[in-house]
């Protein structure tokens, strides 16, 4: 487990709760703030609103300096503090806690103000968006023109609808700049404040375009009168905003200002409606018919006739809500000479008003020829629903229509709920067309209209194949049993083949073994020889022992003629009954087809075969003995595949010396094993091995071996090699002990417990099918036979529930594996640190069941992780499990570890890397002279070297160089300064440009000479010059030795000077200055001291550097 | 309301639909030939797959990042312009519908000003990143007489996830009454409707320098202001609540919005929420285990997280159940389905619909009630605690902090 909840927070916690708030007073000091904030994110909602309720015991005092947190470099416990602060703004909402929503909203006020960083500062700023007190606006107020969280500001207030928030965004108008200017506007404007609209309009006219627009957008909104001729010149205006003008109408009419904005809307749609895009004029239309409602009826006529259809559709549309009644005929007298689309538009509002009125004029126009309209007028009498629909529809299916709206129909009757009605258009099936026939057909078969089946019966006999195979297919559907002997009789009364298939199908819907098979038998009997040999055809698909042997007997005494006719039917026989009949025939017959059919019949029956299974099997080695083609053993080997019995494993074993299907077999057994259980997968390995090793054919041993090479061998990346090859356990062995006690054990003493050691892990660990497999017995780790240092590894791992494991690297526990639902993290942490992270960066784990993919990289004692491409584990040290004193072994074996549940490995590659060549750490300057370190553009004698000390002369400027370049690092250097004196360091420079500028400069100088009193904070002593300001001046006067130390780690650069912590910056915060300082980008350079003129001393320059 | 009173309604309603397979766009039928025209504004994986899959003649591409745009360019082929500016594509004229698939704090913005400009709408799920911009975009579009789809389809096609079946039969089932009222639906993660929870956001990212294709401060638009991390924004910005909402706001409506429809929940939404999920980072979306909702006549809806009940119903009622492949406990459930009137037939063809103006199936009004699920949804993981939620006002009640989270702040000059 990776964070333990304190044991003494959580007895406090349920105390705190059960005695409730009586003693919270005395609870308070039990609380410890860094303790609680470990608990963060609670777990539940129960954790979550004890925990902030604890919190909330703690004084303001302790909750702001609780916000120190949120600056990542300063504590881990950043983001627990980011939970802290967001779970408190949405726990103190609720109205019984104003009390504490005082507090909280006090402590944001404070922390706000204090030196932490600008993202922080945002972090608090923003909580108070959710919360609902007008102290919260007060707080927000405040930063409205600051100058960095003014946008945090405004974006706050522009939750809290209150008229404190209105007024202060209004106030902070008169003095912000434009950009603030347009967010304020804007946010007046989400807040509804007609009352800024006056000092809104103080803006215009405003030389900037977004503000201007965003101005005069908010006095449309507010329907503001005076702004109006601003509004709608600048609407008019070439590249202007048209839709300003019909925003300010629509919000007049909001007003009630309807004359108004009836003008406006009016010249949007008609006199400028070249100005404006369909979407505004239909926009403009329906305000218009909202100014003057039943009156707007002209205007719709008119748009009518636009050449839009979008305008079109709009004005029926609105039509829908105004005098519809008083305006029908009008319509329909419009419809008359319009264009076919134009008539369907009206036929479709028709429909949408559900006028009865309409429905003659709609009936004369299911007769038009052009089938759109004919298609229109129906769904519209459908969708008017009237009282004759039923009658309508039958017009329909009565006429050549039908044809052209058999869908449509269809679709309808498939809808229709009353009962009543749909048995009245079905009834009068008989004075309908062809296809309207046909859809009553399907609709009886698909809506189960059983008391209608008649119809679909006497299609049987009709002289129409159209109707009778829509006929045969519904039968087919209806499954009618009391209807069988009609069924049966029509299709003894069809010429032969005719329909075959379909009367199959509608004969076998219909009958019933239990009621039918003696009426088939004497059916039979008194049949003639043509119609016999048509229901032996019925007999093979209905089955059944009685069937069968009558069909039998028929064989035996038939004529000739017959019995060849009555054999090819039989040996297409479908159940069990005909077996031994059909094996007889696959085993003796003359006939090579007979023979073939009947193995194949036999093949399927026994595929899908209820028998039991050694009878299956036993059938199966019958089958194989009749000498089958190569395609039909291959069937039958599939079938006894199927069947995952010993016996069935014996037969295919068995089967592994038929050159034909050996390899089937093999791939059969292969296959049998994929779905086994790990155990059972060690018994197919087993196998395997034992038939590698037996009597096989040379050619199959040869093909199993090609296979499993190509199927399972690993293929390593570039540069990897296997540690697994997929096939056995070379290159593995079992655990012993572990490194302390191996360490004390003699020679003799570890090869018996190696032995040992591997007999156990033998019996647990198996490879199958390229997988390397724990069975889940005990705890036998398994290990690699060679020894590793510093390395990239691939592995692939899968567990299953509640499953565990994890690798070891260098002997050593662990990267862990295990089930994230369970334990709150997911995979890859190194879960036996104590001193550093143990748990990993996020959760990445697939779902249970799945593969995952580690690729670790392990460099002297660190350690990185990637899961599923994730980054879990960023280059954290790996601590030294056995003995904890001690920093990890620096070579070892790489084990899996076995934790009582079954688990899978693929995949696994090493490359091993070559051990990093040591970090320098040590001294620079070497008190005897220059050597290590280069002067750049000045003479070289511009430093000297005198009593251990490095001096520079102070002459001709430019700077002294290391040798070497280094990225990351941490420089230890003591320096003197004379009265007034100049220097600086350069980090990560090029020997090219200005160093200060091509790489970076930390200031040295004597701050407190007069001659400096001018400067600017970035320019003292320690300053990431012309970047960063130290954050104190702790620098001591000239001629005392002070200490600096630099360490440059990645983007992070940090300045201790005279033992305080100075300058703790993120490169990436200079985004702004890369053009002035493209140094901030380099991560490599060289260091170097800086002649500025001045006689500067130094010692001690140590470096030490870092990874 | 109980069943009966449901099915008098629908009965009243409207008895019978078609979809009339004729396309009346001309003024006889359209030719093939007549394309309409598109542009896809947001072209990262989503969006080209637009660019490749979409009926239609394609015009224009847009997208803030040049690499996506040059992409999206290279696939397009000849003929179609990329911009940087979504609002250059809409003042094209011979453009007729805009396809959105940003992510998902972009949707509301750019469909409203589509609207505007007369567009028709083809816009990816989820529709909207608040309930509020929803309820305003209905008005938008409602005004500007657009034809708008939402991308998802379960509701008139294909098999719907973890029940194993097509949604119409289910319609069909519980439209004619065969498992009572009110009903009890869970979206279980164990029969096959992933949470994908790897949209998962990280916590306490190191800024980075911002890669010169990318025009980060426009992909944030109304966005507050965060750092850039290349985390943020493509392929995993679903994993922060500013832009998204993790798994639910991927699959939520595709999962959520065939069971508004089969509840026949269009027009209104869940009275109660309530999530069992561990405490919620205020910009990383995480897990949770549990989402119930309730609608006021009792009818309920639980997503599993983790997948419990894994041979349980997917809907239950109190006459009968249905588990994953439309196996039920009602006998001869197939014979009696066959009987049975279909439900209203729905129209699957987006084009055609712009060509008749009529609505789209999956429309801003279905689509904006189906997004506020997975709203919802998605406030309650951030607030843990139990809401109720008033339907009509689309506010929720007593709970004026949780309604801040309906409406949320825009960064200038965005707005709505």
């Amino acid at each position: 487990m990776t964070k333990n909840f304190s044991l003494l927070t959580l007895v406090t916690l349920f105390v705190f709760w059960s005695c409730a708030a009586s003693t919270e007073k005395n609870l308070a000091h039990s609380f410890d703030i860094d303790d609680l904030l470990t608990q963060l994110p609670a777990e539940n909602v129960i954790k979550h609103d004890l925990l902030m309720q604890a919190f909330l015991t703690l004084g303001e005092d302790k909750l702001v300096s609780a916000s120190r947190h949120l600056d990542a470099q300063a504590s881990d416990l950043s983001v627990q503090a980011e939970y802290a602060f967001h779970g408190l703004a949405l726990y103190v909402n609720g109205v019984q806690y104003k009390k504490q929503r005082t507090k909280y909203l006090s402590v944001i006020d404070q922390a706000v103000k204090t030196d932490l960083s600008f993202k922080s500062r945002v972090f608090l700023l923003e909580q108070l968006q959710y919360i609902v007190d007008p102290q919260a606006v007060t707080i927000a107020a405040a930063y409205l023109s600051h100058a960095e969280l003014w946008e945090t500001s405004v974006m706050v207030l522009q939750s809290q609808e209150t008229q404190r928030a209105v007024t202060a965004l209004t106030d902070a108008l008169t003095n912000a700049n434009d950009s603030q200017k347009v967010a304020i506007v804007q946010a007046l404007e989400k807040l509804n404040a007609t009352d800024a609209a006056a000092q809104i309009y103080k803006i215009l006219p405003a030389d900037d375009e977004l503000l201007q627009i965003s101005a005069l957008t908010a006095l449309a909104a507010f329907a503001y009168q005076p702004a109006e001729p601003q509004i709608l010149d600048f609407a008019k205006k070439q590249e202007g905003k048209p839709g300003l003008s019909l925003l300010y109408a629509q919000s007049l009419l909001q007003d009630g200002e309807k004359g108004k904005s009836e003008s406006i809307f009016r010249e949007i749609f008609y006199d400028d409606a070249a100005m404006f895009n369909s979407a505004q004029r239909c926009a403009a239309l329906r305000g218009l018919s909202l100014c003057i409602r039943d009156n707007v009826f002209a205007d719709l006529l008119k748009a009518f006739n636009d050449d839009d259809k979008v305008i079109r559709i709009t004005a029926l549309d609105i039509a829908r809500s105004f005098a519809v009644e008083q305006n029908i005929r009008t319509w329909l007298n419009t419809a008359a000479s319009k264009s076919v689309e134009q008539q369907i538009e009206i036929i479709d509002f028709l429909a949408n008003i559900k006028n009865t009125s309409a429905i003659p004029w709609l009936k004369e126009k299911l007769n038009e020829e052009n089938p759109a309209i004919q298609v229109s007028s129906l769904a519209a009498l459908l969708k008017i629903q009237s009282n004759t629909f039923d009658q309508d529809l039958q017009a329909v299916l009565q006429s050549d229509m039908a044809d052209t709206l058999s869908h449509e129909t269809e679709s309808i009757l498939m809808q229709w709920q009353d009962s009543l009605a749909l048995r009245k258009v079905v009834n009068a099936y008989d004075s309908y067309s062809l296809s309207g026939k046909k859809v009553i057909l399907k609709i009886i078969a698909q809506r189960r209209l059983l008391a209608d089946a008649a119809l679909l019966l006497n299609a049987l006999n009709s002289q129409n194949t159209e109707l009778q195979i829509v006929a045969l297919d519904g039968l087919a559907l209806l499954e009618l049993q009391d209807d069988f002997a009609k069924i049966i009789k029509a299709y003894l009364k069809t010429e032969d083949n005719e329909f075959q298939q379909q009367y199959e199908k509608a004969v076998m819907a219909s009958y019933n073994a239990k009621t039918h098979t003696d009426y088939l038998l004497e059916l039979f009997d008194n049949a003639s020889q043509k119609d016999k040999i048509k229901l032996l055809k019925i007999f093979r698909q209905a089955g059944g022992q009685k069937l069968f042997e009558k069909s039998q007997q028929f064989l035996s005494n038939a004529p000739d003629a017959s019995a060849g006719h009555a054999k090819d039917i039989l040996v297409k026989w479908k159940d069990e009954n005909a077996l031994p009949f059909l094996i007889h025939i696959a085993q003796n017959d003359k006939d090579k087809n007979s023979r073939i059919q009947a193995l194949r019949s036999s093949a399927i029956i026994l595929k899908d075969s209820s028998l039991p299974v050694d009878e299956i099997i036993a059938y199966c080695e019958i089958l194989l003995q009749a000498n089958p083609a190569v395609s039909e053993k291959r069937v039958i080997i599939s079938i006894i595949a199927q069947h995952k019995n010993n016996s069935a494993m014996e037969l295919l074993v068995k089967e592994l010396d038929d050159p034909d299907i050996g390899f089937n077999s093999y791939l059969a057994l292969l296959s049998w094993a994929e779905t086994k259980s790990a155990d059972e997968n060690l018994r197919f390995e087993s196998l395997i091995t034992k038939l590698l090793q037996g009597k096989i054919p040379d050619s199959l041993r040869l093909q199993i071996e090609q296979y499993r090479m190509e199927k399972f061998s690993a293929s390593p990346p570039e540069g990897f090699t296997a540690l697994f090859n997929g096939l056995d356990l070379s290159g593995w062995k079992g655990l012993v002990a572990d490194p302390v006690k191996r360490a004390q054990m003699t020679p003799q003493e570890l090869q018996s417990a190696q032995q040992k050691a591997d007999s156990i892990m033998r019996a647990c660990w198996s490879v199958s099918n390229g997988m390397l497999i724990f069975n889940g017995q005990g705890f036998p780790n398994i290990c690699t036979q060679k020894d590793y240092q510093d390395f990239e590894l691939y592995v692939d791992w899968k567990i299953e529930e509640d499953g565990d494991s994890g690798i070891y690297l260098r002997g050593s526990p662990q990267i862990q594996i295990w089930e994230p639902a369970f334990n709150s993290v997911g995979s890859g942490g190194l879960f036996n640190n104590k001193k550093n992270s143990s748990v990993p960066l996020h959760t990445a784990d697939k779902p249970v069941g799945e593969w995952n993919t580690f690729h670790i990289i392990m460099k002297g004692q660190r350690v990185t992780v990637f899961l599923n491409s994730t980054l879990v584990v960023n280059n954290v040290i790996l601590e030294n499990y056995w003995e904890r004193d001690k920093a990890i072994y620096s070579r070892g074996p790489i084990e899996l570890q076995a934790h009582r549940h079954p688990l899978y490995f693929k995949n696994i590659y090493i490359k091993e890397l070559a051990a990093e060549p040591e970090l320098y750490s040590g001294a620079l300057f070497n008190g005897k002279d220059l050597s290590g370190w280069t002067v750049i553009n000045n003479q070289p004698d511009s430093w000297q070297v005198a009593d251990g000390m490095l001096l520079c002369q102070g002459q001709g400027g430019g700077w002294l160089s290391t040798e070497k370049e280094y990225d990351n690092f941490e420089l230890q250097l003591e320096f003197r300064m004379p009265e007034g004196g100049n220097s600086g360091v350069f980090i990560r420079s090029p020997h090219q440009g200005d160093p200060a500028y091509s790489g970076m400069e930390i200031q040295l100088l004597d701050d407190y000479s007069v001659k400096y009193k001018n400067l600017k904070d970035w320019q003292y002593t320690g300053s990431l010059y012309d970047l960063q300001a130290p954050a104190k001046r702790v620098t001591r006067k000239s001629g005392e030795w002070q200490k600096i130390t630099i360490t440059c780690q990645g983007p992070d650069i940090r300045v201790v000077l005279n033992d305080e912590p100075i300058i703790d910056a993120n490169l990436a915060d200079f985004g702004h200055a890369a053009k002035k300082h493209p140094g901030i980008k380099n991560r490599k350079g060289f260091i170097g001291l800086q002649n500025h003129g001045a006689r500067v001393e130094f010692r001690n320059i140590i470096l030490t550097e870092l990874p | 309301m109980n069943r009966r009173d449901f099915i008098k309604g629908s009965l009243s309603a409207g008895l019978f639909t078609i979809v009339p397979r004729f396309v009346l766009g001309g003024p006889q039928y359209m030719p093939p030939s007549d394309q309409l025209t598109f542009a896809v504004i947001g072209v990262g994986g989503m969006g080209r797959w637009h660019v490749r899959s979409m009926p239609g003649k394609l015009l224009a591409v847009c997208d803030v990042d040049a690499g996506h745009r040059s992409e999206a360019l290279k696939l397009a082929g000849s003929g179609v312009k990329g911009y940087s500016d979504y609002r250059d594509v809409l003042q094209r004229k011979d453009i007729d519908i805009i396809h959105i698939a940003t992510p998902p704090h972009w949707h509301g913005i750019i469909a409203m000003d589509a609207a505007r400009a007369g567009k028709d709408i083809w816009c990816e799920k989820p529709l909207t990143r608040t309930i509020a911009e929803g309820q305003k975009l209905v008005e938008v579009v409602k005004n500007n007489a657009t034809i708008f789809r939402i991308n998802t389809w379960f509701r008139f096609d294909s098999q719907f996830y973890g029940f194993g079946t097509p949604v119409k039969p289910i319609k069909k089932i519980v439209e004619n009454g065969l498992l009572g009222w009110p009903l009890k639906v869970r979206v279980n993660a164990k029969t096959g409707f992933s949470w994908k929870f790897f949209w998962s956001g990280r916590t306490q990212l190191k800024p980075q320098w911002i890669p010169e294709e990318l025009d980060y401060d426009f992909w944030l638009g109304p966005a507050p202001f965060k750092e850039y991390h290349a985390h943020r924004v493509h392929n995993s910005f679903r994993g922060y609540w500013d832009y998204d909402g993790g798994g639910l706001g991927d699959m939520g409506q595709h999962y959520l919005d065939p069971v508004q429809y089969i509840l026949d929940k269009d027009d209104t939404s869940p009275v109660e929420i309530e999530a069992e999920a561990p405490q919620a980072h205020p910009d990383a979306v995480g897990k949770w285990k549990r989402i119930w909702m309730k609608y006021a006549d009792g009818c309920e809806i639980l997503l599993e997280g983790q997948g419990y009940e894994q041979d349980g119903p997917f809907i239950e009622g109190p006459k009968g159940k249905l588990y994953k492949g439309l196996k039920s406990d009602i006998k001869d459930l197939e014979k009696k389905l066959a009987g049975l009137p279909d439900p209203k037939p729905q129209e699957k063809d987006f084009h055609n619909a712009v060509r008749n103006r009529r609505k789209f199936s999956l429309n801003e009004q279905n689509g904006h009630r189906s997004a506020t699920l997975v709203n919802l949804a998605k406030i309650a993981v951030r607030l843990g605690r139990k809401l109720t939620f008033d339907p009509q006002k689309q506010l929720f009640i007593n709970d004026e902090g949780a309604n801040r989270l309906i409406s949320q702040p825009m960064r200038a000059p965005w707005h709505i």
